[in-house]
């Protein structure tokens, strides 16, 4: 396979990988949210600063794949 | 209005397919389509002569042009927001001698909002010493966001460098607060919590175990230190640059027709989260390398929640204090 093929190949399914599990990390870290809040209301402020935290940390694994989608784009 | 819509989405197409060799599509801004006038050309000098293109592009004039752009945005964004919050914080006056102006009240209802966001993550004490970095930092990149959303604006902080310029910032911030406070402190962060030898009694193998787990941790924990200030910067630029290709994308698919309008909220929310996140995570940070004032062994855990130790109850808001009168 051409390099340039296996990066058109292999940059969008790792993309769709890396945010297949970002999806479900967040998916697990907002339900865990949304139960604490159900829970206790008051602490509502808190809970969601601490979700929005961890949102971060997974999200951020999801970007990585993106930056490394853009830097190799020119090669493809 | 219309017709200047019109024309953007009309460049937007000409640049899709201008920019088609360096593979990002993006929207024009106003100092882009200077690139070609008098000011454009003296601009584009000023920046070959200040070093800032890239060596490894093919196209130097092209990319000191590109970056130049960024640094013009933020000077706008500075001299906008110090104008503002300046001339906010000069008017204050206690109410008999006069009236409180509308911007001073803004700048106020702002800070103290930020003074109760970020004092949950803080601490009470501590959030008065930090509010001026984390609350700035907030302000700052919420402006340049929107930057990128107003008609022939550009977003600087979908530019990895000065990304990297803000998080290099947070992290001597960061590190020379800690280190201010108490070094010995600072330093007890990079081990950790380890056990001491007398209490694993395992002789000489236990020496070694703790030498071993020292050495370990600390490594963790330079890595930890470095890890911070990029991924800092990598997540800003990744959302900042995936949005901006977003509206470059669908800017230019039809000539003519804004087809992007609808992600310009997608935009607005997006850059509102992600100034929360830098700023939020400046403020963890600050917890994170908080001295460790204990002795390391009656520590629990790996030392991280030293942040929360001596945190009163945020729950309850305190009263507002002097500020507002």
């Amino acid at each position: 396979m051409e390099p340039g093929a296996a990066l058109g190949l292999g940059i969008p399914l790792g993309l769709g990988l890396a945010a297949f599990g970002s999806g479900v990390g967040i998916g697990l870290a907002v339900k865990g949210a949304m139960e604490a809040m159900g829970r206790q209301p008051e602490a509502l402020g808190r809970i969601q600063t601490a979700m929005l935290i961890g949102a971060a940390f997974i999200e951020a694994l999801t970007i990585y794949a993106l930056v490394m989608g853009f830097v190799l784009m020119g090669k493809i | 209005m219309l017709a200047m819509l019109l024309a953007e989405t009309a460049n937007a197409a000409a640049g899709a397919e201008g920019a088609h060799a360096e593979g990002i599509p993006e929207l024009p801004n106003i100092f882009g389509l200077l690139h070609h006038t008098a000011f454009g050309q003296a601009l584009e000098g000023l920046a070959l002569k200040l070093h800032l293109a890239d060596p490894m592009v093919t196209d130097p004039g092209a990319s000191a042009y590109s970056a130049m752009e960024n640094i013009l945005f933020m000077v706008i964004a500075i001299i906008g927001l110090s104008w503002f919050f300046i001339a906010a914080s000069k008017r204050v006056r206690v109410k008999p001698e006069g009236r409180i102006s509308r911007r001073a009240t803004f700048a106020e209802i702002v800070v103290v909002f930020f003074e109760d966001f970020f004092g949950a993550i803080l601490g009470r004490e501590q959030v008065r010493q930090h509010l001026p970095m984390v609350g700035t930092l907030f302000i700052y990149i919420l402006t340049l966001n929107c930057f990128g959303l107003i008609f022939l604006g550009k977003a600087p902080t979908a530019n990895l460098s000065f990304n990297l310029g803000m998080a290099l910032c947070v992290f001597v911030y960061v590190h020379f607060m800690s280190i201010r406070k108490s070094p010995a402190g600072y330093l007890a962060h990079y081990p950790g919590s380890y056990p001491s030898i007398k209490e694993l009694g395992m002789g000489p193998i236990g020496g070694l175990l703790v030498g071993f787990i020292i050495i370990l941790f600390t490594i963790i924990h330079v890595m930890e230190a470095v890890i911070q200030p990029v991924s800092l910067s990598l997540r800003l630029f990744g959302n900042l640059l995936g949005k901006d290709v977003l509206l470059g994308v669908f800017g230019g698919l039809v000539p003519y027709v804004p087809l992007h309008t609808p992600f310009l909220f997608l935009g607005l929310l997006l850059g509102a989260i992600q100034a929360l996140i830098f700023s939020l995570l400046t403020a963890v940070y600050l917890t994170l390398w908080e001295p460790h004032v204990h002795h390391a062994e009656h520590d629990e855990g790996d030392g991280h929640g030293h942040g929360h130790a001596h945190k009163p109850n945020d729950l309850e808001p305190e009263p507002v204090h002097s500020r507002a009168a």
